[in-house]
């Protein structure tokens, strides 16, 4: 990486933060602004909520983000192996190369395959 | 693009050196022009084409009748930048309930990832002036790749941040569901990935453009990534689908059940920013595929010259200017497919669409990353290393 790259990925999150700070500012001092209280209420077609939406959620949800991030990890750990594969081959240790990746796709294949016979994988 | 734009001005004006800001300040500039014209012309596109795809005509009043009266395609040309200008012009209402915080926070955070990724990729490059041909991106970082699907996630936050902080039952869903969605299909798409990182043995996306215009087993047709990694394409392709919330991937917004899901509160400007990040990452998507998967910038076995004689007038610059048209004309075929897409499948169910990612997409994933590994050890054994 060159030196600097690193400033125009903070300057753009920056700037993208202060674009959308700004443009609502302008869009606060252009547009009506009459509150009311049916205009404040939560939106459900029409009827009046009977209750708040912050409650005990489907934890089905969840799981699913376990094995994301089980997965994800592994993901993480494999890029270097994928950037690094043609220069191994280039220093003679093919076979190397060759044995990472079984281990690491079997290890992930199996992880898929509990997952799925344990029925982590089935939405209900 | 700091070594260009250097060398652009210095030429121009015999020999100026530009202070360091100048390059920086001016690809904000230029990208976020292009994000905002962009998005208009892209909404203004996919309502032509649901249109024609449903036999209607799409927009076609607003904007100058001459033009609507020639054809169904030069109509309508000011339906979007009236449209900004009237969300620009509406009431932004914070409802009492909600969580003030997130619910501001979320519009912001989803902008901000959608401008960051622009940051690495690369839509051409030059030799004009230049030591070797010189990759044209913001910044062409060495992790690009890497990058790119990093800070795409960001979004995922930003919805789930939209849908809790708005204390509605519908966002609340489609916050659940998006962000659940975005994770199942970050996986495959991230393997899909992973077959062009193993063929080029680089994360930088420019580097990718490069190899896949160097060939494959000496054969430059071969070259595009689509060719050996074509099962990641495709996976690659649905997976953006689905990151993008469009449909058929769109549970998330599934207007007749969730009223637009996470953004059912929002309105204005902050409705806006989610809207023109969503086109705006469609469109990232788009070049993302076309850089690594459709050669970018390069046609197989066509090296424009870096100037171009007219005879009255010599233009510098020529390659950069060609690369440009290409890699665009290619993202916008990616579009058109995707609108394509989009227009002609129903719906998936959750359940479905749950199915379909970690059982059939990650499996094909994996097969596509062993084929690139053969592929990849074939190449270096027999044909030599990469030019990159």
């Amino acid at each position: 990486m060159q030196n600097g790259n690193g400033a125009y990925i903070a300057l753009f999150l920056v700037a993208g933060a202060i674009f959308v700070l700004s443009v609502v500012t302008l869009s606060r001092l252009l547009a009506p602004s009459r509150p009311g209280v049916t205009k404040l209420r939560p939106y459900e077609c029409g009827e009046v909520p009977t209750s708040g939406a912050w409650v005990q959620y489907n934890v089905r949800y969840y799981l699913f983000a376990m094995i994301f991030v089980l997965f994800d990890v592994e993901a993480a750990f494999l890029i270097p192996w994928a950037v690094a594969f043609r220069t191994m081959i280039e220093d003679g240790k093919l076979l190397l190369a060759a044995a990472d990746i079984v281990v690491f796709l079997g290890v992930l294949g199996s992880a898929l395959a509990y997952a799925w016979r344990k029925e982590a994988l089935k939405w209900v | 693009m700091e070594p260009i734009f250097e060398q652009f001005i210095r030429d121009l004006t015999g020999g100026f050196q530009v202070p360091f800001w100048a390059p920086m300040l001016v690809s904000l500039g230029l990208v976020l022009a292009f994000i905002a014209l962009n998005a208009m012309f892209m909404i203004w596109l996919e309502r032509k084409i649901c249109g024609r795809i449903q036999r209607r005509m799409g927009p076609m009043l607003t904007g100058p009748k001459a033009w609507a009266r020639f054809s169904m395609w030069t109509g309508g040309w000011f339906q979007t930048p009236c449209d900004s200008v009237k969300l620009l012009l509406k009431e932004d209402i914070i409802p009492a309930q909600v969580d003030r915080f997130g619910f501001m926070l979320a519009p912001v955070l989803v902008f901000m990832a959608a401008l960051a990724v622009y940051v690495p990729l690369p839509i051409s490059s030059t030799s004009h002036a230049q030591p070797g041909p010189i990759v044209v991106a913001v910044a062409d970082l060495d992790i690009g790749l890497l990058y790119v699907v990093a800070i795409t996630t960001l979004t995922i936050l930003a919805i789930l941040t939209a849908g809790w902080a708005s204390n509605n039952k519908y966002s609340l869903l489609g916050g659940m569901r998006a962000g659940v969605q975005i994770l199942s299909y970050e996986i495959p798409m991230l393997f899909a990935l992973m077959g062009p990182m193993v063929l080029a043995g680089s994360l930088s996306l420019g580097d990718l453009v490069l190899v896949q215009h160097a060939g494959l087993f000496g054969v430059p047709l071969l070259g595009w990534f689509l060719v050996p990694s074509f099962l990641g394409a495709v996976v690659y392709l649905i997976c953006a689908v689905a990151e993008t919330n469009r449909p058929p991937f769109d549970m998330p917004e599934a207007e007749q059940e969730l009223v637009a899901g996470f953004s059912t509160e929002y309105t204005a400007m902050r409705f806006a920013m989610f809207y023109l990040a969503e086109f705006s990452n469609t469109f990232v998507v788009c070049m993302i595929f076309t850089a690594v998967f459709l050669g970018g910038w390069t046609l197989p076995g066509f090296t424009p010259p870096s100037s171009v004689n007219l005879g009255f007038f010599s233009l510098p610059y020529f390659d950069l200017l060609a690369g440009m048209a290409i890699f665009f004309a290619k993202a916008y075929a990616v579009v058109l497919l995707l609108m394509w897409i989009r227009w002609t499948f129903p719906r998936l169910r959750p359940d479905h669409l749950m199915t379909f990612g970690w059982k059939f997409l990650l499996p094909l994933s994996f097969v596509n990353l062993l084929i690139c590994i053969v592929l990849a050890a074939i190449q270096q054994i027999y044909f030599g290393g990469n030019p990159g």
